[in-house]
């Protein structure tokens, strides 16, 4: 089985659960660490670097057989990144005639960036991601999941290999400090709060962007097209509907010898519909 | 091929909106169609809302795969109720309908901030306690935002319920978990991290 996932998902936390079970063959020297160096302790860490070498590999010493590896590796100012090859890894391991199974890690996609971009210096998820597509009916795993529902998660999991879910002593050490935590900070109100409570429906939808109405107006010229709703109009162009809410001013047409003036009280007010 | 009920169920503020709307989203499933024309529904306007109380008067519409969405506890009629979904799941397989349960998840932390901020109390345990009593898959909040369409792809497999990739971008853009994640200076594990990335030579010249 081969763990997988951007930098930060999760990668050694799984490793250590799923090297828990007796009868797989594992990252165990990651039990008795709270954290170690892939690239120094991971059994397969060799392998990764050049997967002709499994070749050489011993896989007479047990049944299941469980590898961990983020994409990318290492940092990329200290000249250490390295983009392991999951499919020429997966593929190496199936020419042996050993079945393979892949397995994605996820974890809240903002705390991935903050987190990458701390330790890392930018955010790495792209590089996984262009790998992702490449895998076949990947099995995904949730570092979330994981901390609320436990070994009833574990339980639910088929991924072709023991999990020892009945651990539970090992598996609360494990999952002790949820590493989310300390990203997360309360917030005082979100605009569907309201709905929640009231249970009024809400047509708004965060996620799309409110159509610009025309506005109907009493000339020809295009007050629109001024960078309010799209930025397709020349910005010096002083009937620029912007520059008559900014300035107060109605701007008259250029070239027509109006000038400007300045606005009543009644004409500030601008109604929408 | 028998008919599906696909039960979308979790805690209060889990993303039970967001995953019924997705999961009701291919056209050969009947779901919470007044969520096509609003972001947010109140949980007892749900076609399925009447049968979480009173499971004994389940129908269902022409179709072969139903999609309907719970969360627990949930409100009904002002009362707050835990959902009869065990009952509901009973029911359909007498009807001949074969039942899919799956329990939505998000991160804990930011779940229960949000169920303290809108309904003034934690509901989180019990949901714990509800669903551990019941059989059924998970889906995660997180990995949508994440993964998108292959997540998708996956739950479809894993659910074995028609799923698709259509629009999925219109839900997107906005992830609801940013409100609440901020950057943190500095991790006491972090230079650990960091040593560790050397060569062994800049190790030992250190």
């Amino acid at each position: 089985m081969i763990l997988t996932g951007p930098q930060g998902s999760g990668n050694h936390l799984w490793s250590k659960i799923f090297s828990l079970h007796e009868d797989v063959f594992g990252w165990k020297s990651l039990l008795d660490n709270y954290w170690e160096a892939h690239r120094i302790s991971e059994p397969f860490a060799k392998y990764w670097k050049n997967p002709e070498l499994l070749d050489e590999f011993d896989w007479s010493q047990s049944e299941y057989f469980f590898t961990s590896v983020s994409v990318p590796l290492g940092i990329k100012e200290l000249g250490t990144i390295r983009r392991p090859n999951i499919m020429q890894f997966a593929k190496k391991v199936e020419s042996l005639g050993i079945k393979v199974r892949i397995c994605v890690v996820g974890r809240d996609q903002n705390i991935l960036r903050h987190q990458q971009t701390r330790l890392r210096g930018e955010s790495t998820v792209r590089y996984f991601l262009d790998q992702l597509s490449g895998f076949y009916k990947p099995v995904f795993l949730s570092y979330e999941l994981l901390y609320l529902y436990k070994e009833e998660y574990l339980k639910s999991l088929d991924i072709g290999m023991p999990i020892a879910w009945y651990e539970r002593d090992k598996i609360s050490n494990i999952l002790e400090l949820d590493a989310n935590n300390k990203y997360i900070s309360y917030i005082k109100d979100s605009p569907l709060d309201d709905c929640n409570r009231t249970g009024v429906p809400s047509p708004w939808n965060p996620n799309i962007e409110e159509p610009m109405k025309p506005k109907d107006r009493d000339h020809a010229y295009d007050e629109e097209g001024t960078g309010c709703c799209g930025g397709w109009s020349d910005p010096n162009d002083k009937r620029n509907f912007k520059i008559e809410i900014s300035t107060g001013n109605i701007v008259g047409d250029v070239g027509v010898g109006n000038t400007a003036r300045s606005k009543t009280e009644d004409e500030k007010w601008v109604t929408y519909e | 091929m028998s008919k599906k009920l696909l039960i979308v169920t979790g805690p209060q503020g889990s993303g039970n909106h967001l995953f019924a709307r997705l999961l009701s989203a291919h056209p050969m499933v009947k779901g919470w169609d007044s969520l096509k024309d609003n972001y947010w529904v109140p949980s007892d306007e749900e076609p399925f809302a009447r049968y979480w109380v009173y499971p004994d008067e389940l129908e269902f519409p022409e179709g072969d795969f139903f999609c309907a969405n719970v969360s627990v506890p949930f409100f009904y009629d002002g009362v707050r109720r835990t959902p009869k979904i065990k009952e509901v799941a009973y029911k359909a397989v007498t009807m001949g309908i074969e039942p899919i349960i799956a329990v939505v998840c998000r991160d804990r932390n930011i779940n229960e901030l949000q169920q303290k901020r809108v309904g003034g109390e934690v509901t989180m345990d019990i949901a714990l306690d509800y669903y551990s009593d019941l059989r059924h898959h998970f889906i995660d909040h997180e990995a949508f935002f994440l993964y998108k369409e292959r997540y998708m792809e996956y739950l479809g497999r894993i659910l074995e319920f028609p799923v698709t990739k259509e629009g999925i971008d219109n839900f997107v853009t906005v992830d609801a978990n940013h409100k609440y994640v901020y950057p943190i200076k500095d991790h006491w594990l972090d230079n650990e991290i960091r040593k560790g990335r050397k060569s062994f030579r800049q190790r030992l010249e250190e």
